[in-house]
């Protein structure tokens, strides 16, 4: 990550001062195993099991009622759909199903992500510790969130170039405060799959006074809700984002 | 010696005051003074070492904030105000098939019953456990849904402040599944072996499922949960409902560069006038009887490449014909632009710009839903629709800019040679355009607008406008409902008129009043999970002029040669009315079966009788070559488009034909649709 590439010094000396205090419901980080980091990282305060949807496949009639012609391709579209999905053609045209006859990839289904709060300090000592992959090409400070899980499929491209058209579909949402958007997506093929992940900015200024923070995003057709508890997300009595 | 006063209001998190708060103030030394605040929330300790002092508080229903400390200062009060926030409660479940079995990826509603908060929506994960650690205090009740499940009762729970209530919720195995149509489940070994296999939804369960949010009620809102493609047009909901809408839930056939499309429709009418030339007149969707006959065949597709696009669809059986000869501006010029096109419903091509929610430009031959039926019969609620769409343009060519400014509205301007026409009539082209806004999966409004072309073949100072607005409506839907399962109508209304070059909008008939007005309604019924629909509608239009009315192809007669059986003057009345009844049986996505019972009537001779609109003799295939002039009752041409001349040169042929020309006609039709 371009912040651990950045600020080395400054996380050594987290590293440090870290270790010799307690962590505030998480072991201080000298006494971290690598099964706790792991944990860190897929169910913890910062990182959330998400059930999101992958929404309907459209037909070619909808898609041009729609302005649009042929299935979208990219992320989040090549490789949602489940082998032998779409639908079947029967000889026998004097009876069937009516309006059930329908394939499984018309109807919406949910699917597992993971979303990980990245900036989160915990989350970047974890991953140091786990010695897990960085996302170098990022840049900007601000609020990091990635999305795990998500299909693969057979789409190419550099990290910006796939990551843009999702830049405008993501966005944190606070109780009677505005939603702040993504001021940046990347998508990074990975491998046990792609991530996507996003820039919030520091201007949202997101405070414990807020308490929960959905993350909202669509990434073709998955759309994906999920809500971070900031009062969990506390480590030494700070707010970690 | 020396003291402070501390001094503090307790308020909730909206800022008010709160009372009976048990505040506890502790010294440096660990000696405690328990307060509680008053009813404005008030609590107040004198007389304190100067010092550090810890303030913790307490309420029950609500949660704590951390210990804070405040200084007391000798001679000062300090304030020490402290917020509470009310405790939330915590909700685990799973959802149980029958036989106990958990059962994930199920739509799990909490409804609160006593109001504490609003709804919740969230999906049981693989194991169907779901969690919720935010709820407000208060009753609730659980429901669940899946596909192929019925809800069973609703589950009560009643949640308390920093407690953990478990419920399962329990859904049993909708009736008749359809092993055809499972549908995989989200994680297969969430499904035991033995338990129900969840059966596809019917189609309006189409919109997403909730994801797992679980939004504090200060952020939910219905519109604001993403449980649906939010960005493309029209994606969010199933439309597929609709009038002029193909029902399609699924391509059978899709490239990433081509989609094919494939069309038959195959119909037999029986008109009760039993026209002996077998013709039917004054649709565009009825024209032989007695006969089985191909209404449409067509294959096509649509092309795309990245932002490339385009699409054809070739036209042949009885639309290659019947529509072409609709349009009178194949007489302008040469070239033969009906044999150019009259194989050919859609052919454009275009790109699309990435701009808000899409925009489009595309050049060519594209449908028009001007009379909300589409061109093709098969997505449409019955086959004869009613004057206002039988007789207004089914395409158009030239150029159009779709833009989706948001997801639930299209604007599209047209450029185009004129109404429904392959060329431009006169010296103005046709300008026009549609508003298209789907709100709601149960709302949809067009609007199309037309104006300053001059439609009318040698009449080039005749401008024409025209209006053309409906709306549709799911009034109710019931997706599990194994009877009555959807019900919908449809109105449309439609004025226009012709002006210029002598021709006027308004006024009497003898001033030569070229005017349209019309409408037409249908209402339709779904039952059995969408396996029949039955609809009931009709329409009436009034046109002085004629000029939107279906010239009769009287020996032949087509718009360019025009028939002087049915003058289409300037002034002319013609008042009609129709009903339709009709029945789809539809037990797959891509065939329908149908059958439909109409009337309709005119205030003018207009419908083939038992003697038809072909002339004796049928020398020329049904026509004597000569549909411009009257025909003798030898089936020749009388030479004249007037009566007395033509009355004088048929006299040695037994006289003037005339063709059987009826107030009313009666059908009853029924065929198969298929659509890939």
């Amino acid at each position: 990550m371009r912040w651990l590439t950045v600020h080395p010094v400054g996380l050594v000396l987290a590293c440090l001062t870290l270790a010799a205090q307690d962590g505030g419901g998480i072991k201080p980080y000298s006494q971290w195993t690598d099964a706790d980091a792991r944990g860190i990282l897929t169910a913890s305060p910062w990182a959330k099991a998400n059930t999101a949807t992958v929404t309907r496949r459209l037909t070619e009639d909808q898609l041009r009622d729609g302005g649009q012609l042929g299935q979208p391709h990219g992320i989040g579209y090549d490789g949602v759909d489940p082998q032998s999905s779409g639908p079947r053609v029967s000889p026998n045209i004097l009876s069937g199903p009516g309006g059930n006859d329908r394939s499984a990839r018309s109807l919406p289904r949910p699917i597992r992500l993971t979303v990980v709060w990245e900036s989160a300090l915990p989350v970047r000592l974890a991953k140091a510790k786990l010695r897990a992959p960085e996302f170098t090409t990022l840049e900007g400070e601000g609020y990091r969130i990635a999305v795990y899980g998500v299909p693969d499929g057979d789409f190419k491209g550099d990290p910006k170039t796939l990551g843009k058209p999702l830049r405008d579909l993501a966005v944190l949402k606070r109780a009677s405060q505005k939603d702040v958007k993504a001021v940046a997506a990347e998508v990074y093929k990975m491998d046990d799959g792609p991530v996507v992940l996003y820039l919030f900015p520091p201007s949202a200024e997101i405070s414990r006074n807020d308490r929960l923070v959905r993350f909202d995003a669509q990434i073709g057709r998955i759309v994906a809700s999920q809500i971070f508890n900031l009062d969990e997300m506390q480590y030494l009595g700070k707010l970690e984002l | 010696m020396p003291a402070g006063t501390l001094r503090g209001v307790t308020v909730d998190s909206g800022g008010f005051s709160l009372a009976a708060v048990t505040v506890i103030v502790r010294s440096a030394t660990g000696a405690e003074q328990r307060l509680v605040s008053d009813a404005d929330g008030v609590f107040r300790a004198d007389h304190l070492p100067p010092g550090a002092y810890a303030i913790s508080v307490s309420r029950d229903g609500y949660s704590s904030p951390p210990e804070s400390v405040v200084q007391v200062v000798q001679g000062r009060t300090v304030n020490a105000s402290v917020q509470l926030a009310v405790a939330l409660g915590s909700l685990r479940g799973v959802t149980l098939a029958a036989g106990g079995f958990s059962l994930g990826g199920a739509n799990v509603v909490i409804h609160s019953v006593s109001g504490a908060g609003l709804d919740r929506r969230l999906v049981s994960d693989a194991d169907g456990v779901f969690k919720l650690d935010d709820l407000q205090p208060g009753k609730y009740e659980i429901t669940a849904s899946k596909d192929g499940f019925l809800s069973a009762p609703p589950t009560p729970v009643e949640i308390s402040g920093k407690k953990t209530v478990n419920a399962s919720v329990a859904m049993v195995a909708a009736p008749n599944p359809t092993a055809a149509m499972v549908a995989p489940p989200a994680n297969p070994g969430a499904m035991p072996a033995g338990a129900a296999a969840p059966v596809a939804a019917p189609p309006q369960q189409a919109a997403a499922p909730a994801p797992a949010s679980t939004t504090p009620e200060a952020l939910q809102s219905p519109a604001s949960a993403p449980a649906a493609d939010q960005f493309t047009p029209f994606a969010y909901a199933d439309f597929t409902w609709m009038n002029g809408t193909s029902r399609n839930k699924d391509t059978v056939l899709d490239t990433k560069f081509f989609t094919p499309e494939i069309r038959f429709d195959t119909n037999y009418i029986e008109d009760f006038n039993q026209p002996k030339d077998h013709t039917i007149v004054g649709a565009t969707e009825s024209f032989r009887s007695g006969e089985v006959q191909i209404e449409q065949a067509s294959v096509g597709g649509d092309f795309h490449w990245q932002n490339v696009r385009g699409r054809i669809l070739f036209m042949f059986g009885m639309f290659a014909t019947t529509t072409p000869r609709n349009d009178a501006s194949f007489g302008v010029g040469q070239w033969n632009l009906r044999g150019a096109y009259k194989y050919t419903s859609e052919a454009w091509g275009g790109y699309h710009f990435n701009v808000n929610h899409g925009l489009n430009v595309d050049a060519g031959i594209f449908v028009s839903y001007i009379g909300l039926f589409s061109y093709y019969n098969f997505d449409n609620w019955t086959y004869q629709p009613s004057y206002v769409s039988s007789n207004t343009p089914w395409f158009f060519n030239g150029v159009r800019v779709q833009w989706f400014p948001t997801n639930k509205l299209k604007i599209e301007p047209w450029f185009i040679n004129g109404w429904q026409s392959y060329a431009k009539y006169n010296g103005h082209p046709g300008l026009g355009g549609q508003l298209l806004w789907q709100p709601k999966e149960w709302f949809k409004l067009v609007a199309n607008q037309y104006g300053f072309g001059q439609d009318n073949l040698g009449l080039p100072h005749t401008e024409r406008i025209h209006t053309d607005d409906s709306i549709e409506v799911r009034y109710f839907n019931r997706p599990d409902g194994m009877g009555l399962d959807k019900m919908a109508f449809s109105l449309t209304g439609d004025a226009g008129c012709q002006y210029g070059g002598g021709i006027q909008c308004t006024g009497a008939p003898s001033k030569n009043k070229d005017s349209f007005l019309g409408w037409m309604a249908y209402d339709r019924f779904w039952f059995h999970k969408d396996l029949l629909a039955l609809t009931f509608g009709g329409g009436k239009m009034s046109n002085y002029g004629r000029y939107l009315t279906l010239l009769p192809p009287i020996n032949g007669a087509d718009a360019v040669t025009g028939s002087p059986y049915f003058p289409e003057l300037p002034g002319q009345k013609a008042h009609m009315w129709d009903s339709t009844v009709n029945l789809q049986y539809m037990p797959r996505e891509y065939i329908t079966w149908w059958t439909e019972v109409g009337y309709r009537h005119s205030d003018i001779p207009y419908f083939a009788g038992r003697g038809g609109v072909t002339p004796p003799g049928f020398p020329l295939g049904g026509t004597n070559g000569q549909p411009g002039q009257y025909a003798c009752m030898s089936g020749a041409a009388s030479g004249f488009a007037d009566l007395p001349d033509a009355t004088s040169a048929c006299s040695g042929q037994g006289g003037v034909w005339f063709p059987d020309l009826r107030h009313s006609e009666a059908k009853w039709s029924a065929g198969v649709m298929v659509k890939f």
